[in-house]
Protein backbone atom coordinates (compact mmCIF):
# COMPACT_ATOMS: atom_id res chain seq x y z
CA UNK A 1 0.00 0.00 0.00
CA UNK A 2 2.74 2.40 0.94
CA UNK A 3 4.47 1.82 -2.35
CA UNK A 4 1.31 2.69 -4.20
CA UNK A 5 0.47 5.78 -2.19
CA UNK A 6 3.95 7.27 -2.14
CA UNK A 7 4.02 8.35 -5.79
CA UNK A 8 0.47 9.67 -5.55
CA UNK A 9 1.39 11.81 -2.58
CA UNK A 10 4.38 13.04 -4.51
CA UNK A 11 2.23 13.92 -7.48
CA UNK A 12 -0.43 15.64 -5.38
CA UNK A 13 1.35 17.28 -2.45
CA UNK A 14 -0.96 18.25 0.34
CA UNK A 15 -3.85 16.10 -0.86
CA UNK A 16 -5.48 13.67 1.54
CA UNK A 17 -4.57 10.36 0.00
CA UNK A 18 -5.33 7.40 2.24
CA UNK A 19 -5.78 3.69 1.70
CA UNK A 20 -9.37 2.66 1.30
CA UNK A 21 -9.63 -0.08 3.89
CA UNK A 22 -12.83 -1.49 2.51
CA UNK A 23 -11.39 -2.00 -0.92
CA UNK A 24 -8.10 -3.13 0.51
CA UNK A 25 -9.75 -5.78 2.62
CA UNK A 26 -11.92 -7.00 -0.22
CA UNK A 27 -9.09 -7.25 -2.67
CA UNK A 28 -6.31 -8.36 -0.43
CA UNK A 29 -6.72 -11.98 -1.44
CA UNK A 30 -6.64 -11.02 -5.07
CA UNK A 31 -3.37 -9.18 -4.75
CA UNK A 32 -4.98 -5.85 -5.52
CA UNK A 33 -5.01 -2.69 -3.43
CA UNK A 34 -7.36 0.25 -3.50
CA UNK A 35 -6.58 3.82 -2.53
CA UNK A 36 -8.78 6.89 -2.29
CA UNK A 37 -7.85 10.25 -3.76
CA UNK A 38 -10.34 12.86 -2.66
CA UNK A 39 -13.75 11.27 -3.23
CA UNK A 40 -12.55 8.97 -5.99
CA UNK A 41 -11.52 5.39 -5.42
CA UNK A 42 -8.49 4.39 -7.39
CA UNK A 43 -7.37 0.85 -7.94
CA UNK A 44 -3.73 0.26 -7.45
CA UNK A 45 -3.38 -3.34 -8.53
CA UNK A 46 -5.50 -3.76 -11.62
CA UNK A 47 -9.00 -3.77 -13.01
CA UNK A 48 -11.77 -5.36 -10.98
CA UNK A 49 -13.32 -8.44 -12.61
CA UNK A 50 -16.76 -6.83 -12.79
CA UNK A 51 -15.35 -3.68 -14.39
CA UNK A 52 -13.41 -5.68 -16.95
CA UNK A 53 -16.43 -7.85 -17.63
CA UNK A 54 -18.54 -4.75 -18.25
CA UNK A 55 -15.91 -3.30 -20.57
CA UNK A 56 -15.73 -6.57 -22.49
CA UNK A 57 -19.52 -6.83 -22.70
CA UNK A 58 -19.44 -10.20 -21.00
CA UNK A 59 -22.84 -11.90 -21.04
CA UNK A 60 -22.09 -15.33 -19.62
CA UNK A 61 -19.07 -17.20 -18.30
CA UNK A 62 -19.34 -20.93 -17.75
CA UNK A 63 -16.43 -22.24 -15.70
CA UNK A 64 -17.82 -25.79 -16.03
CA UNK A 65 -16.42 -26.84 -12.68
CA UNK A 66 -19.42 -28.97 -11.70
CA UNK A 67 -19.14 -32.76 -11.69
CA UNK A 68 -22.50 -33.22 -13.41
CA UNK A 69 -25.97 -31.73 -13.61
CA UNK A 70 -26.83 -28.14 -14.45
CA UNK A 71 -23.85 -25.83 -14.97
CA UNK A 72 -23.77 -22.41 -13.37
CA UNK A 73 -23.26 -19.15 -15.20
CA UNK A 74 -20.63 -17.43 -13.06
CA UNK A 75 -21.44 -14.00 -14.46
CA UNK A 76 -24.89 -13.85 -16.05
CA UNK A 77 -28.18 -15.65 -15.72
CA UNK A 78 -27.72 -18.40 -18.28
CA UNK A 79 -27.31 -21.53 -16.19
CA UNK A 80 -27.13 -24.52 -18.50
CA UNK A 81 -29.27 -27.63 -18.49
CA UNK A 82 -27.40 -30.95 -18.56
CA UNK A 83 -28.69 -33.13 -21.39
CA UNK A 84 -28.09 -36.87 -21.06
CA UNK A 85 -25.60 -36.56 -18.20
CA UNK A 86 -22.57 -34.53 -19.14
CA UNK A 87 -19.84 -35.71 -16.79
CA UNK A 88 -16.50 -34.10 -15.92
CA UNK A 89 -12.79 -34.56 -16.31
CA UNK A 90 -9.72 -32.51 -15.38
CA UNK A 91 -9.75 -29.01 -16.82
CA UNK A 92 -7.13 -26.93 -18.58
CA UNK A 93 -3.70 -27.86 -17.34
CA UNK A 94 -5.23 -30.40 -15.00
CA UNK A 95 -6.62 -27.63 -12.82
CA UNK A 96 -10.26 -27.77 -11.78
CA UNK A 97 -12.74 -29.64 -13.93
CA UNK A 98 -14.06 -29.45 -17.45
CA UNK A 99 -17.33 -30.74 -18.87
CA UNK A 100 -16.86 -34.14 -20.51
CA UNK A 101 -19.15 -34.78 -23.49
CA UNK A 102 -19.66 -38.27 -24.89
CA UNK A 103 -20.96 -37.98 -28.42
CA UNK A 104 -22.35 -41.51 -28.46
CA UNK A 105 -24.70 -40.51 -25.65
CA UNK A 106 -25.85 -37.27 -27.34
CA UNK A 107 -24.69 -35.18 -24.40
CA UNK A 108 -24.85 -31.40 -24.39
CA UNK A 109 -25.46 -28.37 -22.18
CA UNK A 110 -28.15 -25.92 -23.23
CA UNK A 111 -30.43 -23.04 -22.43
CA UNK A 112 -33.53 -21.86 -24.23
CA UNK A 113 -33.37 -18.77 -26.40
CA UNK A 114 -33.39 -15.45 -24.57
CA UNK A 115 -32.34 -11.90 -25.46
CA UNK A 116 -29.01 -12.08 -23.63
CA UNK A 117 -27.62 -14.82 -25.89
CA UNK A 118 -29.30 -13.61 -29.05
CA UNK A 119 -27.27 -11.85 -31.68
CA UNK A 120 -28.59 -9.93 -34.66
CA UNK A 121 -26.37 -7.25 -36.17
CA UNK A 122 -24.35 -6.54 -33.03
CA UNK A 123 -20.76 -7.00 -31.98
CA UNK A 124 -20.67 -10.56 -30.65
CA UNK A 125 -17.82 -12.67 -29.32
CA UNK A 126 -17.69 -16.21 -28.02
CA UNK A 127 -14.92 -18.51 -26.92
CA UNK A 128 -14.11 -21.74 -25.17
CA UNK A 129 -11.43 -24.31 -24.47
CA UNK A 130 -11.85 -27.60 -26.28
CA UNK A 131 -10.09 -30.93 -25.78
CA UNK A 132 -11.30 -33.34 -28.47
CA UNK A 133 -11.30 -37.07 -27.80
CA UNK A 134 -12.40 -37.60 -31.38
CA UNK A 135 -13.13 -35.24 -34.26
CA UNK A 136 -15.94 -36.37 -36.54
CA UNK A 137 -19.09 -35.02 -38.17
CA UNK A 138 -18.60 -31.30 -37.52
CA UNK A 139 -18.46 -31.29 -33.70
CA UNK A 140 -19.81 -28.07 -32.19
CA UNK A 141 -18.31 -26.28 -29.21
CA UNK A 142 -20.81 -23.47 -28.61
CA UNK A 143 -23.52 -21.72 -30.54
CA UNK A 144 -27.13 -21.16 -31.43
CA UNK A 145 -27.53 -23.52 -34.34
CA UNK A 146 -30.99 -25.02 -34.20
CA UNK A 147 -33.08 -26.83 -36.73
CA UNK A 148 -33.40 -24.76 -39.91
CA UNK A 149 -34.65 -22.04 -40.13
CA UNK A 150 -33.31 -21.19 -36.68
CA UNK A 151 -29.58 -21.24 -37.22
CA UNK A 152 -27.67 -18.20 -35.95
CA UNK A 153 -24.00 -18.66 -35.04
CA UNK A 154 -21.78 -21.66 -34.36
CA UNK A 155 -18.22 -22.30 -33.20
CA UNK A 156 -17.32 -25.77 -34.44
CA UNK A 157 -14.64 -27.96 -36.00
CA UNK A 158 -14.96 -28.50 -39.73
CA UNK A 159 -14.10 -32.15 -40.34
CA UNK A 160 -14.47 -31.92 -44.09
CA UNK A 161 -11.60 -33.75 -45.74
CA UNK A 162 -8.90 -31.30 -46.66
CA UNK A 163 -10.23 -28.64 -44.28
CA UNK A 164 -9.96 -29.87 -40.68
CA UNK A 165 -10.03 -26.50 -38.97
CA UNK A 166 -11.83 -24.78 -36.13
CA UNK A 167 -14.53 -22.68 -37.76
CA UNK A 168 -17.06 -19.97 -37.02
CA UNK A 169 -20.26 -20.06 -39.06
CA UNK A 170 -23.13 -17.58 -39.18
CA UNK A 171 -26.51 -17.57 -40.86
CA UNK A 172 -28.75 -14.65 -41.74
CA UNK A 173 -31.78 -16.62 -42.91
CA UNK A 174 -31.59 -19.39 -40.33
CA UNK A 175 -31.10 -22.10 -42.92
CA UNK A 176 -28.09 -21.36 -45.08
CA UNK A 177 -24.58 -20.58 -43.90
CA UNK A 178 -23.91 -16.98 -44.92
CA UNK A 179 -20.24 -16.98 -43.93
CA UNK A 180 -17.89 -19.52 -42.42
CA UNK A 181 -14.38 -18.51 -41.42
CA UNK A 182 -11.73 -21.20 -40.91
CA UNK A 183 -8.81 -20.96 -38.51
CA UNK A 184 -6.40 -21.51 -41.38
CA UNK A 185 -3.55 -19.64 -39.77
CA UNK A 186 -3.52 -22.08 -36.87
CA UNK A 187 -4.13 -25.20 -38.91
CA UNK A 188 -5.53 -28.56 -37.95
CA UNK A 189 -6.12 -29.78 -34.42
CA UNK A 190 -4.85 -32.92 -32.74
CA UNK A 191 -6.73 -35.18 -30.39
CA UNK A 192 -6.32 -35.06 -26.60
CA UNK A 193 -4.96 -31.52 -26.67
CA UNK A 194 -6.39 -28.30 -25.25
CA UNK A 195 -7.26 -25.48 -27.66
CA UNK A 196 -8.57 -22.02 -26.92
CA UNK A 197 -10.86 -20.86 -29.70
CA UNK A 198 -12.05 -17.25 -29.88
CA UNK A 199 -14.40 -15.91 -32.56
CA UNK A 200 -16.36 -12.74 -33.12
CA UNK A 201 -18.67 -10.78 -35.38
CA UNK A 202 -17.71 -7.20 -36.13
CA UNK A 203 -20.86 -5.29 -37.10
CA UNK A 204 -19.03 -2.11 -38.12
CA UNK A 205 -16.56 -3.70 -40.49
CA UNK A 206 -18.87 -6.54 -41.56
CA UNK A 207 -16.43 -9.28 -40.69
CA UNK A 208 -16.31 -12.52 -38.75
CA UNK A 209 -13.00 -13.65 -37.32
CA UNK A 210 -11.52 -16.62 -35.52
CA UNK A 211 -8.31 -17.26 -33.61
CA UNK A 212 -6.87 -20.36 -31.94
CA UNK A 213 -4.55 -20.32 -28.94
CA UNK A 214 -4.12 -16.56 -29.02
CA UNK A 215 -2.81 -16.58 -32.58
CA UNK A 216 -3.57 -14.27 -35.45
CA UNK A 217 -7.16 -13.90 -36.60
CA UNK A 218 -8.48 -15.28 -39.84
CA UNK A 219 -11.40 -13.33 -41.23
CA UNK A 220 -14.28 -13.52 -43.69
CA UNK A 221 -16.64 -10.87 -45.00
CA UNK A 222 -20.13 -11.03 -43.56
CA UNK A 223 -22.77 -8.30 -43.56
CA UNK A 224 -26.16 -8.03 -41.96
CA UNK A 225 -25.41 -9.88 -38.75
CA UNK A 226 -26.51 -13.34 -37.64
CA UNK A 227 -30.19 -14.12 -37.41
CA UNK A 228 -31.83 -13.22 -34.11
CA UNK A 229 -33.95 -16.34 -33.99
CA UNK A 230 -35.53 -18.75 -31.55
CA UNK A 231 -32.78 -21.33 -31.30
CA UNK A 232 -31.49 -22.19 -27.87
CA UNK A 233 -27.81 -21.89 -27.04
CA UNK A 234 -25.88 -25.11 -26.64
CA UNK A 235 -22.42 -26.26 -25.64
CA UNK A 236 -21.13 -29.59 -26.90
CA UNK A 237 -23.50 -29.95 -29.82
CA UNK A 238 -25.85 -28.04 -32.03
CA UNK A 239 -29.14 -26.84 -30.61
CA UNK A 240 -30.80 -29.38 -32.88
CA UNK A 241 -29.18 -32.30 -31.06
CA UNK A 242 -26.58 -33.03 -33.71
CA UNK A 243 -22.95 -31.99 -34.38
CA UNK A 244 -21.90 -33.68 -31.16
CA UNK A 245 -18.68 -32.68 -29.44
CA UNK A 246 -16.75 -35.69 -28.16
CA UNK A 247 -14.33 -34.58 -25.46
CA UNK A 248 -13.99 -31.79 -22.95
CA UNK A 249 -15.00 -28.14 -22.88
CA UNK A 250 -13.82 -25.67 -20.28
CA UNK A 251 -14.16 -21.95 -19.53
CA UNK A 252 -16.62 -21.02 -22.24
CA UNK A 253 -17.93 -17.47 -22.48
CA UNK A 254 -19.97 -15.16 -24.65
CA UNK A 255 -20.13 -11.38 -24.83
CA UNK A 256 -21.73 -8.59 -26.81
CA UNK A 257 -21.06 -4.97 -27.61
CA UNK A 258 -17.77 -4.40 -25.75
CA UNK A 259 -16.83 -0.82 -24.95
CA UNK A 260 -14.86 0.68 -27.81
CA UNK A 261 -16.15 -1.77 -30.40
CA UNK A 262 -15.17 -5.37 -30.95
CA UNK A 263 -12.56 -4.57 -33.60
CA UNK A 264 -10.49 -2.62 -31.09
CA UNK A 265 -10.99 -4.86 -28.08
CA UNK A 266 -11.08 -8.40 -29.51
CA UNK A 267 -7.31 -8.98 -29.39
CA UNK A 268 -7.26 -7.85 -25.77
CA UNK A 269 -10.18 -10.11 -24.80
CA UNK A 270 -8.63 -13.04 -26.63
CA UNK A 271 -5.25 -12.63 -25.01
CA UNK A 272 -6.70 -11.97 -21.58
CA UNK A 273 -8.89 -15.08 -21.60
CA UNK A 274 -6.20 -17.23 -23.19
CA UNK A 275 -3.71 -16.14 -20.52
CA UNK A 276 -0.81 -17.71 -22.36
CA UNK A 277 -2.47 -21.10 -22.19
CA UNK A 278 -3.67 -21.07 -18.60
CA UNK A 279 -7.28 -19.91 -19.08
CA UNK A 280 -9.38 -17.98 -16.61
CA UNK A 281 -12.32 -18.83 -14.36
CA UNK A 282 -14.70 -15.97 -13.62
CA UNK A 283 -14.38 -14.05 -11.31
CA UNK A 284 -11.35 -15.19 -9.34
CA UNK A 285 -9.29 -15.81 -12.45
CA UNK A 286 -10.12 -12.37 -13.83
CA UNK A 287 -7.57 -10.51 -11.76
CA UNK B 1 -43.79 -34.24 -48.11
CA UNK B 2 -44.95 -34.08 -44.52
CA UNK B 3 -45.77 -37.12 -42.47
CA UNK B 4 -49.10 -38.44 -43.81
CA UNK B 5 -52.06 -37.80 -41.55
CA UNK B 6 -52.78 -41.48 -41.07
CA UNK B 7 -49.18 -42.11 -40.05
CA UNK B 8 -49.26 -39.16 -37.67
CA UNK B 9 -52.29 -40.57 -35.91
CA UNK B 10 -50.76 -44.03 -35.76
CA UNK B 11 -47.43 -42.73 -34.45
CA UNK B 12 -49.13 -40.52 -31.87
CA UNK B 13 -50.99 -43.54 -30.52
CA UNK B 14 -47.72 -45.45 -30.45
CA UNK B 15 -46.00 -42.59 -28.62
CA UNK B 16 -48.81 -42.33 -26.08
CA UNK B 17 -48.60 -46.02 -25.32
CA UNK B 18 -44.81 -45.98 -25.05
CA UNK B 19 -44.98 -42.90 -22.82
CA UNK B 20 -47.29 -44.67 -20.39
CA UNK B 21 -44.97 -47.65 -20.14
CA UNK B 22 -41.87 -45.49 -19.84
CA UNK B 23 -43.47 -43.29 -17.15
CA UNK B 24 -43.97 -46.27 -14.87
CA UNK B 25 -40.38 -47.41 -15.30
CA UNK B 26 -39.02 -43.88 -14.95
CA UNK B 27 -40.77 -43.41 -11.63
CA UNK B 28 -39.15 -46.54 -10.24
CA UNK B 29 -35.78 -45.71 -11.77
CA UNK B 30 -35.80 -42.16 -10.44
CA UNK B 31 -36.70 -43.37 -6.95
CA UNK B 32 -33.75 -45.75 -7.00
CA UNK B 33 -31.12 -43.68 -8.82
CA UNK B 34 -32.12 -40.06 -8.29
CA UNK B 35 -32.09 -39.40 -12.02
CA UNK B 36 -34.08 -40.42 -15.05
CA UNK B 37 -33.16 -43.23 -17.39
CA UNK B 38 -31.80 -42.50 -20.87
CA UNK B 39 -32.91 -44.73 -23.73
CA UNK B 40 -30.69 -44.88 -26.81
CA UNK B 41 -32.22 -44.83 -30.27
CA UNK B 42 -34.00 -48.13 -30.88
CA UNK B 43 -33.14 -48.39 -34.57
CA UNK B 44 -29.75 -48.29 -36.22
CA UNK B 45 -31.28 -46.52 -39.23
CA UNK B 46 -34.37 -44.34 -39.17
CA UNK B 47 -37.16 -45.89 -41.29
CA UNK B 48 -38.45 -44.21 -44.44
CA UNK B 49 -41.86 -43.92 -46.06
CA UNK B 50 -43.73 -46.27 -43.77
CA UNK B 51 -41.20 -49.09 -43.72
CA UNK B 52 -40.57 -50.83 -40.42
CA UNK B 53 -37.57 -52.39 -38.70
CA UNK B 54 -36.92 -54.51 -35.64
CA UNK B 55 -35.60 -52.48 -32.69
CA UNK B 56 -32.30 -53.05 -30.91
CA UNK B 57 -33.24 -52.94 -27.25
CA UNK B 58 -29.97 -53.95 -25.62
CA UNK B 59 -27.97 -50.80 -26.39
CA UNK B 60 -27.29 -48.35 -23.58
CA UNK B 61 -25.30 -45.14 -22.98
CA UNK B 62 -21.68 -45.52 -21.93
CA UNK B 63 -22.41 -43.99 -18.53
CA UNK B 64 -25.55 -46.01 -17.78
CA UNK B 65 -25.84 -49.79 -17.68
CA UNK B 66 -29.57 -50.16 -18.23
CA UNK B 67 -30.95 -50.64 -21.74
CA UNK B 68 -34.57 -50.70 -22.91
CA UNK B 69 -34.57 -54.44 -22.34
CA UNK B 70 -33.09 -54.12 -18.87
CA UNK B 71 -35.98 -51.91 -17.88
CA UNK B 72 -38.47 -54.36 -19.34
CA UNK B 73 -39.48 -51.93 -22.08
CA UNK B 74 -40.43 -53.30 -25.47
CA UNK B 75 -42.00 -50.75 -27.80
CA UNK B 76 -42.87 -53.40 -30.39
CA UNK B 77 -41.50 -56.08 -32.68
CA UNK B 78 -41.21 -53.69 -35.61
CA UNK B 79 -41.14 -49.89 -35.53
CA UNK B 80 -42.00 -47.39 -38.24
CA UNK B 81 -40.18 -44.61 -36.35
CA UNK B 82 -36.88 -44.33 -34.55
CA UNK B 83 -37.56 -43.92 -30.84
CA UNK B 84 -35.40 -42.60 -28.02
CA UNK B 85 -35.59 -41.14 -24.53
CA UNK B 86 -33.35 -38.19 -23.59
CA UNK B 87 -32.87 -37.02 -20.02
CA UNK B 88 -31.98 -33.61 -18.65
CA UNK B 89 -31.16 -31.85 -15.42
CA UNK B 90 -32.22 -28.22 -15.68
CA UNK B 91 -31.59 -25.58 -13.03
CA UNK B 92 -35.29 -26.03 -12.23
CA UNK B 93 -35.19 -29.79 -11.92
CA UNK B 94 -34.84 -33.03 -13.89
CA UNK B 95 -37.00 -34.37 -16.67
CA UNK B 96 -37.01 -36.56 -19.72
CA UNK B 97 -38.10 -36.33 -23.33
CA UNK B 98 -39.41 -38.99 -25.68
CA UNK B 99 -38.62 -38.44 -29.33
CA UNK B 100 -39.45 -40.09 -32.63
CA UNK B 101 -38.06 -39.55 -36.12
CA UNK B 102 -39.08 -40.81 -39.53
CA UNK B 103 -38.19 -40.10 -43.16
CA UNK B 104 -40.86 -39.29 -45.70
CA UNK B 105 -40.01 -38.44 -49.30
CA UNK B 106 -36.45 -37.50 -48.45
CA UNK B 107 -37.34 -35.31 -45.49
CA UNK B 108 -36.54 -36.21 -41.89
CA UNK B 109 -39.36 -35.42 -39.45
CA UNK B 110 -39.13 -35.31 -35.67
CA UNK B 111 -41.66 -35.02 -32.86
CA UNK B 112 -40.71 -34.75 -29.17
CA UNK B 113 -42.67 -34.79 -25.93
CA UNK B 114 -41.42 -33.46 -22.59
CA UNK B 115 -42.28 -35.33 -19.40
CA UNK B 116 -41.87 -34.45 -15.73
CA UNK B 117 -39.30 -31.72 -16.08
CA UNK B 118 -39.78 -27.95 -16.18
CA UNK B 119 -38.67 -27.39 -19.78
CA UNK B 120 -42.01 -27.62 -21.52
CA UNK B 121 -40.54 -26.01 -24.64
CA UNK B 122 -38.99 -29.41 -25.35
CA UNK B 123 -42.38 -30.61 -26.54
CA UNK B 124 -42.37 -29.94 -30.26
CA UNK B 125 -44.81 -30.73 -33.07
CA UNK B 126 -43.71 -32.58 -36.17
CA UNK B 127 -40.73 -30.61 -37.44
CA UNK B 128 -38.62 -31.01 -40.56
CA UNK B 129 -35.10 -31.68 -39.29
CA UNK B 130 -33.56 -32.79 -42.56
CA UNK B 131 -29.79 -32.32 -42.24
CA UNK B 132 -28.47 -29.26 -44.07
CA UNK B 133 -24.71 -28.69 -44.15
CA UNK B 134 -22.71 -28.54 -40.94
Amino acid sequence: VADLIRPLRGAYPGAAIEPDSTIRNQLALLGQVGVRYGGVKLLGGGELPAARAARYGLVSAWNLDEASGARADSFGANALTDNNTVTSNPGIGGVGTAAQFTAANTESLSIADNPSVSSGDVDLWLCGWGYPDTLAAFPAMIGKWGTPPSREYLLYYDTTGGVNKFSFAVSTDGTNTAADVKASTFGSASLATWYFVFAYHDKVNDLIKISVNGGAFDSAVFSGGPLDGASGLALGGSSAGSLKWDGRLDNCAIGKSPVGGIAAVAPEIRDYLYKAGAGRDYPLGWT
Amino acid sequence: MAVPAAAMTRIQTFLTNVAAAVATKQATYFAAKGRYWQGRRCLLATPADGATAAPVLTDHPTDQVESWADLGLNPGANLEVNLWCDTYIAPGGPGYVLGVEVWYSGQLWRRTQNFQGPESWRTTPWTDVTPVGP
